[in-house]
């Protein structure tokens, strides 16, 4: 497990670019915390790192944003899925393979179908408006 | 009977065309889901490859599920799109039985399984012989241990095929020690078999929809086993 304590945008994005520096094909990357906790700015923060070239956004609306990269990189929000039926039409099952890496935010809607080797990372506040506390476990014992 | 096939439910796609009978031409890939972006040309490569015109073809078959959500939209509104213009018939194919028909010059029951993720397969039981397939179960989504209750019931040779094949046989073989595998060759499911088991249905008139009748059949795993959501702790 590490624990990072960020007390503003820039410090969750150069965590993140240090995080993603481990990351490869086939891990799913799960993340809790509610909203405004920085889950899209982690994200971006991941993006050079991962040779993404396009805009990353919060994929509220539109479920999942396709990425590419030097993986195939998909960025979920599950915030508004609520059944197996819906899980299943997001084509969530199809995004699973050893060629790409997901980032699941709101993961907490679909934790009893994430893979064994999912890694966990939490979000919560600190002290401060800015301060947040970030946690990474997971990943088959790599965090 | 200038028939179109097209296969995209899981993680292969192919295209294939049969006339009267006999396969003319077929066109496969198995590199990953990109259906959006190969099935297209597959089809293409395959129509011309028979020397036909769109115009020239009588039927479209597709393999409508189950199978991946994404693969089975593709394949079905490929279809449709082809056969809409021109009013052609389709003829929707289950993904399974499409699995099983290299099996059906073999003496064998054809367990027909395609990984539906979560330990769970889509899967049916066809008994083979002398051509021909007699369904033994409906299409449907199990656990492997739901599934190796079903196998302990038949005395008979049984050969998995699809690409949830070597999954079902891992977990299975102890269980089952005289399971065995379909070569690699006829593993995956091809759009050839769709097409001729759409020219069976064809001439029986049975099954045929229009375009706008051609829908998907998903299957719902079974979800009495776990919640989707994580319990709120209290």
């Amino acid at each position: 497990m590490l624990t990072y304590n960020s007390s503003c945008e820039n410090d969750t994005r150069s965590f993140a670019a240090e995080f993603a520096s481990k990351l490869h094909g086939g891990d799913v990357v799960a993340f809790t915390g509610g909203m405004g906790m920085g889950k899209t700015v982690f994200v971006s923060g991941c993006a050079d790192v991962l040779g993404i070239e396009t805009h990353v956004s919060s994929p509220t609306f539109s479920i999942v944003n396709d990425y590419g990269g030097k993986f195939s990189v998909y960025h979920f929000d599950m915030y508004r899925v609520e059944s197996w039926d819906s899980l299943y039409s997001t084509g969530f099952f199809d995004y699973l393979n050893e060629n790409s890496i997901l980032f699941i935010e709101w993961s907490e809607n679909i934790d009893n179908v994430l893979p064994e080797n999912t890694i966990y990372v939490d979000f919560s506040r600190g002290e401060n408006e800015n301060d947040r506390t970030i946690t990474v476990h997971g990943g088959d014992g790599r965090w | 009977m200038v028939i179109l096939g097209i296969e995209s439910s899981a993680v292969s796609a192919s295209a294939a065309v049969v006339r009267d009978g006999k396969l003319l031409s077929e066109a496969f890939l198995n590199v990953g889901l990109t259906h959006s972006v190969t099935l297209l040309p597959l089809i293409k490569q395959a129509s011309e490859g028979a020397g036909l015109t769109p115009e020239e073809i009588d039927a479209v078959a597709v393999s409508n599920g189950p199978g991946s959500f994404t693969g089975v939209r593709i394949g079905v509104a490929t279809a449709k799109g082809i056969a809409q213009p021109t009013g052609k018939k389709c003829v929707p194919v289950s993904t399974l039985e499409a699995i099983a028909y290299p099996l059906s010059d073999s003496d064998c029951i054809a367990v027909s399984v395609m990984d539906a993720r979560c330990n769970q397969v889509y899967c049916a039981l066809f008994r083979c012989a002398d051509g021909r397939m007699n369904r033994l179960t409906e299409d449907d989504a199990i656990t492997l241990d739901a599934l190796c209750d079903i196998l302990k019931g038949y005395n008979e040779k049984l050969i998995l095929i699809g690409d949830g094949a070597d999954i079902a046989y891992k977990y299975l073989h102890a269980s089952l020690p005289d399971l065995t595998v379909a070569s690699p060759l006829i593993k995956y499911q091809r759009a050839s078999s769709v097409a001729f088991l759409a020219s069976e249905r064809l001439e029986n008139n049975d099954n045929i929809r229009t375009p706008d009748e051609l829908v998907p059949s998903y299957l719902r795993l079974s979800q009495a086993e776990r919640e989707l959501k994580k319990k709120k702790e209290q």
